[in-house]
């Protein structure tokens, strides 16, 4: 071994020990003034150990026939076909896995065309069999057995021609997948009711048909380790910040597993903070939020088999937003918003002041009051901390038991979650009937927050702060506001924070709480880092005599200077 | 160092909310029963006397800081006056904000127990604080900074409302004499509480995280102003609310003032409620103490980063907080050393700036 290659293998080996020191504290930013942290990855799984270096495709039949039937373990697996065709110009193999293949396709556009031509092999020509076969439209020419067994998996036909050193890859899938549906999680009542399915063909085109621009990319994210063509990442060129489309091609590419089995899955190896209690992404099963997300500056990452898009980067705000804020009148769209608010912080905090107003500071409310709550407590033998945990246990084996149980038995939850907690629990003495008043407005605050994902986390923060509270009243609840406070605003989704534009605050953006008038939402948000901030024109409503002329003056005006911008360009 | 650009830059406005909670968490602990005991009915005076002295040292500062744009102010005493001299300051004021934190830890504990929580021992009291305390600046004074600016408008808010509503319980006439207890009294109440706002220190500490030094600079002198128009607003309507001899006998002045307070519909006191604006204010301060002390020692021995600096900090931080036998002996020191603390806050700035002025240029033309 040269002396070069020692020394990299001794500081290759030092990384495994040493932490770089000018990659310490870096984390991702959108900011100018920081570069991205690059660091080689050293410790890379090879796919197939045993074959590291390319072979070549072999040119005979008997050949070929050998190498792919040992590569694919052919006698073990009866879905993998192996044909050979006698024609003319010499034999043809051809090699699939039935399962994922349209036979009758593969006949139509593949055999048929091949039979019968009637040439001799000396006339043929690698281009004249290519232009044979037009029928299917994607046909990728492969040079190595390794490529080969690639584009098998992932579905094509892989063809191969007596006394040619290169075959074919040709796309002859089926497309089995189950219909469009309305949304299951994210239902709305005015608006579109389509969502994603497991085949991401049907996904692209739900987007497309919405988003009809040439500038849409859906590009495919290569990882030479598992099948190809697994991922897409969506954006729109000319809008997407480009350090924030190659930051997630650097994250998607990084990823190096078995199998991924959904975007929920995913999640986990590209958000910043895969510790936190908050997604740093939001999963979303409508197509029309996926296109509201890219056309603010998202990315979105979609999967096959998989019914979501993952969208990033995004802010706490828009995971209290809702599709349908915008379908409705803005007075209407902000009062679900400012619902939804008070929702959340009665969620997480409602439980926890309960305790900390009766166990600790009963002074702060009314005498007639604090008595009423008392006498209801009077034949409970536990302390508020058990009675709320025992609820809320309750509360967590309906919710799981309701998502496993059959269809068909499902109202029968309902009845014994209603006796038990309703009724017998407070004749029982276990818990007294204000506790049952708190925990059921504290569930149902939970349940209108828009995003599912949000929702759970809502529910181990409020663990948390009944812990607090139940330890040192106000003051508790008061240290665990300061930790989750910070915890949020440390956040940052693809390197923009996550309370983005309250903190840090950007005045300048407005779609936080109040929902602003469709017309009046100029721009892009900021923090975004859009390449194009305009988001529609200046001068939306022209016929309508409250539109302040001023507007009128000033579209008129960048009319006028249009055409002597573009000059001066030229020149 | 840690401290540079590459790290991230600090918002002017969460700077400013920053340096508004670390100077005003004296505030909540007995210093306006201090200021009425000294000054009379005119101690609202003393925080607007203190601040056009305070707007002069900040000008100074400024200037200092100036002269060597992106140099934290322990930087440019390493290049004034050596390694060696850098390293000792920095321990300096690494104790000085200790003490000052491990004080208020103390006394704000004391208070909690005597309030809010009489049957918790104090120990759980503090460590919880000091635990919070090394979380928040652990993540660095981005982070703290944003903190401070996401609560920043609603404490405001709960402040003035609390303290407006109050106002019903006052009588004017408290104000009287006008003059207080005569000029001279007025005076030596202001020499003595010199201090209230030597916390803008902490800006030239940070001061490579500003993207320009106008920004430094406006912060500085915003936050001072209206840091010390709410020591006045709260000054008054203490006042206002509670006469001389009673104002200068109670526990926790503006916890006094906020139990007077009987909403009635539904909520019968707000003192509870009022804890949330002070116990945030005082620990984001405090936690920004704890930070400030470990990035003066980090600064002082050049070291890569403040973080290792933050537990065996905390650890000294309990010890001086448990020091004193009882509560009122913490207060009595508290009072006490402002004046004489004042002295390094103020004076190593001013020399060093008069240092710069007539010495550097001219070693700097030598060279």
């Amino acid at each position: 071994m040269s002396l070069l290659n020692w020394k990299k293998s001794l500081q290759n080996f030092k990384k495994l020990f040493v932490v770089d020191s000018s990659t310490q504290g870096k984390t991702f930013s959108l900011s100018s003034s920081r570069q991205p942290y690059q660091r080689k990855v050293t410790l890379t799984r090879k796919y197939n150990p045993k074959n590291k270096e390319k072979r070549d495709i072999p040119v005979a039949t008997k050949d070929i026939q050998k190498a792919i039937a040992s590569l694919f373990h052919a006698n073990k697996n009866p879905d993998f076909v192996n044909r050979v065709l006698k024609t003319s110009y010499g034999q043809i193999s051809i090699f699939y896995y039935q399962s994922m293949i349209d036979a009758q396709q593969v006949q139509d556009a593949v055999i048929e065309p091949l039979v019968s031509l009637n040439a001799e092999q000396e006339q043929l020509s690698w281009e004249n069999l290519k232009d044979l076969l037009t029928y299917s439209h994607v046909t990728k020419e492969v040079t190595t057995l390794e490529d080969s067994a690639v584009q098998i998996s992932a579905g094509r036909v892989f063809v191969h021609v007596e006394g040619f050193a290169i075959a074919l890859a040709v796309k002859a899938g089926t497309r089995e997948s189950r219909a469009v549906e309305s949304p299951k999680t994210e239902t709305v009542i005015r608006g579109a009711n389509d969502s994603f399915v497991e085949e991401i063909r049907t996904n692209l085109y739900l987007l497309r048909m919405r988003l009809s621009i040439p500038e849409f990319i859906a590009e495919p994210i290569e990882q030479p380790h598992r099948s190809q063509e697994r991922l897409y990442m969506l954006y729109i060129e000319g809008v997407t910040s480009p350090k924030l489309v190659k930051e997630m091609r650097r994250r998607l590419q990084a990823i190096n597993v078995d199998a991924l089995h959904s975007i929920g899955n995913l999640e986990h190896y590209v958000q910043g903070r895969p510790l936190s209690v908050f997604s740093q992404g939001i999963t979303t099963e409508r197509p029309d939020r996926t296109i509201s997300h890219l056309l603010e500056g998202s990315v979105a990452v979609m999967m096959k088999g998989s019914p979501n898009a993952l969208l990033m980067p995004v802010t706490l705000w828009s995971q209290l937003h809702s599709p349908e804020d915008y379908y409705f009148r803005w007075p209407i769209g902000t009062f679900a918003r400012v619902i939804r608010l008070i929702a959340l912080i009665v969620a997480i905090f409602l439980p926890s002041l309960y305790i900390a107003v009766v166990n600790f500071h009963p002074e702060m409310i009314r005498t007639e009051l604090m008595l009423s709550i008392a006498s209801a407590r009077e034949r409970v033998p536990f302390p508020t901390f058990l009675e709320i945990l025992f609820l809320e246990l309750a509360f967590e084996f309906i919710r799981e038991s309701a998502l496993r149980i059959p269809n068909m038995i499902g109202p029968t939850i309902g009845i014994v979650g209603a006796i038990i907690i309703g009724q017998a629990v407070v004749e029982a003495g276990i818990v007294s009937p204000i506790v049952i008043v708190i925990l059921a407005i504290t569930v149902l605050a939970g349940f209108s927050i828009p995003y599912y994902t949000l929702t759970y986390s809502v529910r181990i923060l409020r663990l948390i702060f009944v812990f607090f509270a139940s330890t040192f009243g106000f003051f508790g609840i008061v240290v665990g506001l300061l930790l989750l406070a910070h915890h949020l605003v440390s956040l940052k989704s693809l390197g923009v924070p996550f309370l983005s534009p309250v903190s840090p605050l950007r005045p300048g953006n407005q779609d936080v709480i109040i929902r602003p008038l469709p017309y009046l939402q100029e721009l892009r948000p900021t923090f975004m880092g859009v390449l194009n901030k305009q988001k529609e024109a200046l001068l939306q409503r022209p016929w309508d005599v409250n539109t302040p002329s001023e507007i009128h003056l000033l579209k008129s005006y960048t009319r006028s200077k249009k055409p002597a911008l573009r000059k001066k360009k030229k020149q | 160092m840690k401290i540079r650009k590459k790290d991230g830059v600090i918002g002017s406005f969460e700077a400013f909310c920053l340096c508004n909670y670390l100077i005003y968490t004296k505030m909540f602990l007995a210093m306006p029963r201090h200021l009425i005991e000294e000054a009379g009915p005119i101690a609202w005076a003393v925080p607007i006397l203190v601040l056009i002295f305070s707007l002069l040292f900040f000008y100074i500062l400024t200037n200092l800081l100036q002269r060597f744009e992106d140099l934290s102010f322990l930087e440019i005493i390493g290049e004034l006056w050596g390694s060696s001299m850098q390293w000792i300051i920095g321990v300096l004021f690494a104790f000085l904000f200790l003490v000052i934190t491990a004080y208020q830890l103390r006394i704000i504990g004391e208070f909690l127990l005597s309030t809010l929580l009489p049957q918790t021992p104090l120990s759980a009291v503090l460590f919880i604080m000091v635990a919070t305390f090394v979380y928040l600046a652990y993540f660095g004074i981005e982070n703290l900074a944003r903190l401070a600016g996401l609560l920043f408008p609603w404490l405001l808010v709960a402040f003035v409302v609390t303290f407006l509503l109050a106002v019903g319980r006052g009588e004017f006439y408290n104000f009287s004499p006008w003059l207080g207890y005569g000029e001279w009294r007025l005076f030596v109440s202001t020499v003595n509480h010199i201090g209230i706002y030597k916390e803008i220190l902490l800006l030239a500490f940070i001061a490579p995280l500003f993207r320009k030094h106008q920004t430094l600079r406006r912060t500085g002198f915003t936050s001072l102003i209206f840091v010390a128009f709410f020591f006045f607003f709260a000054m008054a309507i203490y006042i206002y609310v509670f006469p001389v001899h009673t104002g200068s006998e109670l526990g926790f002045p503006l916890f006094q003032l906020t139990r007077l307070v009987y909403y009635g519909a539904f909520l019968q006191r707000i003192d509870p409620l009022f804890m949330f604006v002070w116990a945030s204010i005082s620990i984001v301060g405090m936690a920004t103490g704890l930070y400030v002390s470990a990035l003066s020692l980090a600064q002082g021995a050049k070291a890569s980063d403040y973080r290792p600096f933050l537990f065996p900090l905390a650890v000294i931080l309990l010890a001086i907080a448990f020091y004193h036998e009882s509560s009122m002996e913490a207060v009595k020191n508290y009072r006490l050393f402002p004046a004489y603390i004042a002295i390094p806050f103020f004076g190593i700035p001013i020399l060093a700036w008069l240092w710069a002025l007539l010495f550097h240029r001219q070693r700097r033309q030598r060279q």
